[in-house]
């Protein structure tokens, strides 16, 4: 039955494929080709080889800064971020009196966009009048002080906190596939005498296994790609503590003008992305339908 | 005491549910708590803001809501917001619905490679985009124009949805194809009849956060404007962001302005989804 | 059941069939749109393709073989501004440019794209301008005036300036001389030199008994004194271009030595920091940052530090004239504010300045583009303009026949005293945007954190600028 429909299956994977072309197409070529040259705003691109390469591997620049916190995002995200989503579908999917007020109210923070966020924890977060200091105050240590965004010891703890605990999208995916277990499965594993959490950790847990995967897909490559919110609260800083690739890449090419050495920083990024989730999808065999 | 001794089973439950109520009031905290701030701050001053910045406002006037609308098209621009996200989720939907289910049905040549380079599209830095999209959107016509942006953000869009609904496609099962294509079904058919259907919820969560997407979206809605044609409501945002603006109520009141809307399609995309799961119950 | 199933089917149809239509009207219109294009501007659809391709085309050959018969073509300009939405000058700008569309109704029209924020607008221009693909005047602030002379995108004004002795008086020849590159005009200022010193308190001053300080070592001594009378002394900020304490860093820098007076007025760009004048000026802004100025001073926006001295928890603010207006607004500062506020010269009588790169003119295509283009900015650049800008937005005009009306004097008494600084000044420099490439904007923000943290110290500082001068390409 599948091979009758090779004809159906470019049909449908067509459309796509085309969207794809039109909107990146250019943008990929350009991306590619011009990391090879010098190219300033405003003059031609010049062939240079390697040494937009060169120059972010061994220059002095913030690129292993930036990359490696990436990685770190990356990796608590994948981990704790998703850990925390699947903890909160699984307590939602018993469907008890709060549990569509709890998944609208857990999404809000993901429904505001990335720069309003980034502008709502500036307020929130100011070391004079902003409310967490202003609490912390309020419950006793008066001369309390921290300027969050900008002091070494706490810069990158508040950065994550803009998105660590907001798992709201991989509770989503969870939840969706939660609902569509068989219900027999449960009954069936009760008759047995397994207690909730037994049913969730042989039951439900291994059968999320697919959907797990695409969550921490979808966690790392919001992490690579995590830029505004980042733009909008501390540019990167104190010094270089949260900078992060897209940020290093944006200034390259909108601040220093130099498109073809953030265009060579693009096509690294490219690659990583590409193989870190290759790398996912063996680890969760997502993809393969084993059912 | 001794009752809990003698039943640690019970106790370890009472025990589970107060984790999970602190678990779930500490998320709802921090949910809840930046969100509600600025609402209320929306209805303040500039010196109660500052001053007071914990305290309630001390009259729910809606003077700043007044402002906003002043200083920034808002009006327009959410009508912009609004055709955009939902015909570009639609468009988003329908093209990579038919993707994804293909790429976890199938297998055939060359799949790897879609995957690659679809998941590529995921990588490719905003900052690179800029300037070719800007191009492309010139000489293909859609430059200011609403289905410009509709299609851009549909392509953005089009790897996560791609997980998403593919993902969904795995935990249906075959056998219901199986008993369509004996009965007849075509390969369109059975997409339409017993996929579709089934997918619901799938397609509710990658709609979703594909209405987000469109709705959110800022720098390439900027670049790829010009006069107010097609502008989005993220753009009527930075009016109230100019470098020398000092207004934080009118601030706080365009945010809320912007957040409303999504937080209502949102409930309302969720209860079309549990409906749904009625309907699906029947599988398996 | 049936039936439903068959709607459902031809409703997914018929939302196919439109996705696909869409995507080809998406192509049929691109036809349409480049054609018209072509039609109105002289840029054919080859070119802009050429462009794709990465061959970028310059303005060499604007305007000099546009066919004749564009000439009857109405031309429409392109025009964009950041001056919208909450920008102190959107008041003016909307003026101005309602009357020039009065004014040329029927000359050409003018097409104006808002774009809110001023980094929104340097990055769409740096867009364009990589595209080609300019409207026909830009500014030339923050970079864009490199920029468009390097990519050959600009029209040379000299010619335009001769046969106008009127617009060349309006504008003056210090602005003239500043937009001046290798002989040749390429743009015209739209407000005059910047003044700015700092706004202080009176009230405040008269509590810690001090007053406004002559030399550096007295304003530190008054620092102490506003500490100890409880007020802290001043409203600083190092977050968005560290706009603030780079004023107090110009200052430091520029009424110390000669050096660094030299080093602060000059008109091109430095890419040595690392010198002694420099770094004692680092060492003062230092000393400001960590000891008199509010908690939240480190990643402090301007929003952050108006509203501390306008509710009077600061005692001094360094700032431009445009500040003015907003002291007597009720929306943005307490009833009666306006005159509590005294302005003053930095210590050793020192003002920072700033001309104005103004605007360009990057028209291409048909002579008739460009001499629209021309026109438009000499109504943008001229003395009626001006006169806009200064009684509307409290900005100091080129012209010395544009004079603020004696009502004007008279309710702004600030204004008035903050131009007779201007003539007391000892010592103008630059501000800091003048003397180091544009890509330090974004790095101030970063830096100062790790020098108020003494994670490095001012030669370090030092060291770091040189590091960034090395990466621009200006």
């Amino acid at each position: 039955m599948y091979k009758k429909n090779k004809l159906q299956i470019l049909l449908y994977i067509l459309p796509t494929l085309l969207l794809a072309a039109i909107i990146y197409g250019i943008s990929v070529i350009t991306l590619v080709g011009t990391s090879f040259t010098e190219w300033y705003i405003g003059s031609s691109p010049r062939f240079i080889g390697l040494d937009n390469y060169i120059e972010m591997f061994t220059g002095r620049n913030d690129f292993y800064k930036a990359f490696w916190n990436m990685v770190i995002w990356i990796g608590m995200q994948c981990v704790i971020h998703v850990s925390i989503g699947l903890l909160f579908a699984l307590i939602l999917s018993k469907q008890e009196w709060y549990w569509k007020i709890a998944r609208t109210v857990y999404m809000i923070p993901n429904i505001i966009s990335g720069a309003a966020v980034g502008m709502l924890f500036i307020f929130i977060l100011n070391p004079e009048y902003g409310a967490v200091n202003n609490i912390i105050r309020a419950i006793g240590f008066k001369d309390f002080s921290v300027n969050w965004f900008m002091d070494y010891n706490t810069a990158f703890f508040s950065v994550t906190m803009m998105w660590l605990p907001y798992a709201a999208v991989p509770s989503l995916l969870f939840l969706a596939e939660i609902f569509s277990i068989d219900r027999a499965l449960y009954e069936s594993a009760r008759i047995d005498g397994a207690t909730d959490l037994q049913i969730n950790l042989y039951v439900v847990i291994p059968l999320l296994k697919n959907t797990i995967g695409t969550a921490v897909i979808l966690a790392a490559t919001g992490m690579i790609q995590k830029l505004d919110i980042i733009m909008v609260t501390t540019g990167g800083g104190p010094g270089n503590e949260t900078i992060n690739l897209p940020m290093y890449i944006y200034k390259s090419a909108l601040m220093d003008n130099n498109f073809g050495y953030a265009n060579a920083l693009g096509t690294f990024l490219i690659i990583f992305g590409i193989s870190i989730i290759f790398t996912i999808r063996l680890i969760f065999k997502v993809g393969q339908s084993d059912m | 005491m001794k009752k809990y001794l003698c039943h640690p089973q019970k106790g370890l439950h009472i025990l589970g549910r107060i984790l999970t109520y602190v678990f779930l009031i500490v998320l709802m905290l921090l949910a809840i708590g930046p969100f509600s701030w600025v609402l209320l701050s929306s209805f303040k001053n500039n010196a109660e803001i500052i001053n007071t910045s914990l305290a309630l406002p001390k009259s729910f006037s809606f003077r700043n809501y007044a402002k906003a609308f002043e200083m920034a098209p808002l009006a327009s621009f959410y009508v912009h917001s609004i055709l955009i996200a939902i015909f570009g989720t639609l468009f988003n939907l329908t093209v990579v619905g038919m993707a994804a289910y293909v790429i976890s049905r199938f297998r055939f040549r060359f799949k790897g490679v879609v995957i690659a380079l679809i998941s590529a599209l995921m990588m490719v830095p905003g900052a690179a985009l800029l300037q070719p999209l800007y191009l492309t959107a010139k000489n293909l016509g859609f430059y200011d124009k609403l289905y410009g942006l509709m299609i851009v953000y549909a392509a953005f869009g089009a790897p996560q949805s791609l997980y998403i609904l593919s993902s969904y496609f795995l935990t249906i099962p075959r056998e219901m194809e199986e008993a369509a294509y004996l009965d007849g079904a075509s390969f369109t058919q059975t997409f339409h009849r017993v996929i579709l259907p089934m997918a619901k919820p799938g397609f509710a969560t990658a709609g979703v956060l594909q209405f987000l997407l469109c709705w959110n979206e800022f720098q390439f809605a900027m670049t790829l404007t010009t006069g107010n044609k097609a502008r989005t409501l993220p753009v009527a945002l930075y009016y109230f962001k100019s470098q020398f603006g000092t207004d934080y109520g009118v601030m706080f009141a365009a945010t809320i302005i912007v957040i409303i809307p999504s937080i209502i399609v949102f409930v309302l995309l969720q209860e079309w989804v549990v409906s749904g799961l009625a309907a699906g119950a029947v599988k398996g | 059941m049936k039936k439903i199933k068959e709607t459902k089917k031809r409703v997914t149809a018929a939302i196919l069939a439109a996705a696909l239509a869409l995507s080809l009207t998406a192509c049929g219109n691109g036809g349409n749109a480049a054609s018209s294009n072509d039609a109105n501007s002289g840029s054919s659809a080859e070119d802009t393709a050429n462009e794709a391709a990465g061959s970028q085309e310059n303005g060499d050959d604007a305007g000099s073989d546009a066919p004749a018969e564009e000439n009857k073509e109405r031309v429409t300009l392109k025009y964009a501004t950041f001056r919208v939405g909450a920008h102190v000058m959107a008041p003016s700008e909307a003026e101005i440019l309602r009357l020039a569309k009065e004014k040329f109704k029927d000359e050409f029209d003018i097409e104006v794209e808002e774009i809110p924020s001023d980094s929104t607008y340097i990055d769409k221009m740096k867009v364009l301008a990589a595209s080609n693909d300019l409207p026909d005047i830009i500014e030339g602030k923050s970079g864009l005036f490199e920029i468009a002379l390097q990519g050959n995108l600009a029209v040379p004004l000299t010619k335009y300036f001769e046969e106008d002795p009127e617009w060349r008086a309006a504008i003056g020849e210090a602005n003239i001389a500043f937009n001046t590159r290798d002989g040749e005009i390429w743009s015209a200022g739209l407000s005059g030199d910047s003044a700015v010193g700092y706004y202080y308190n009176k009230e405040l001053f008269a509590k810690a008994g001090i007053e406004p300080a002559k030399t550096w070592d007295e304003f530190f001594s008054n620092c102490d004194k506003l500490k100890e009378a409880g007020i802290t002394p001043l409203s600083l900020a190092t977050g968005e271009v560290a706009y603030s304490s780079n004023l107090f860093l110009a200052a430091a820098i520029g009424t110390s030595s000669p050096e660094g007076y030299e080093f602060m007025t000059s008109l091109s760009k430095h890419n040595d920091f690392n010198r002694p004048e420099v770094i004692k000026g680092i060492e003062i802004v230092k000393r400001l940052l960590q000891e008199y100025t509010t908690q939240d001073a480190v990643g402090a926006v301007y929003a952050n530090i108006s509203n501390n001295f306008y509710m009077e928890k600061t005692a001094m603010i360094p700032n431009g004239p445009w500040m003015i207006p907003d002291f007597s607004n009720p929306e943005k500062a307490p009833e009666g504010f306006y005159d509590k506020v005294g302005v003053a010269l930095f210590p050793n009588n020192g003002m920072v300045v700033g001309s104005d790169y103004g605007a360009l003119v990057t028209a291409k295509g048909s002579d008739a583009q460009i001499e629209a283009a021309v026109k438009f900015l000499k109504f943008l650049s001229g003395e009626e303009a001006q006169k806009i800008r200064l009684e509307m937005g409290s900005v100091p005009p080129l012209s010395p026949n544009v004079t603020p009306s004696p009502e004007f004097i008279e309710s702004n008494p600030l204004f008035a005293d903050l131009l007779a600084l201007q003539g007391e000044a000892e010592y103008k420099c630059y501000d800091m945007s003048f003397v180091s490439p544009s890509n330090f904007s974004s790095e101030w923000k970063t830096l100062y954190p790790e020098l108020v943290y003494d994670r490095i110290t001012p030669e370090e500082f030092a060291l770091k600028l040189n590091d960034i001068a090395a990466r621009s390409h200006e």
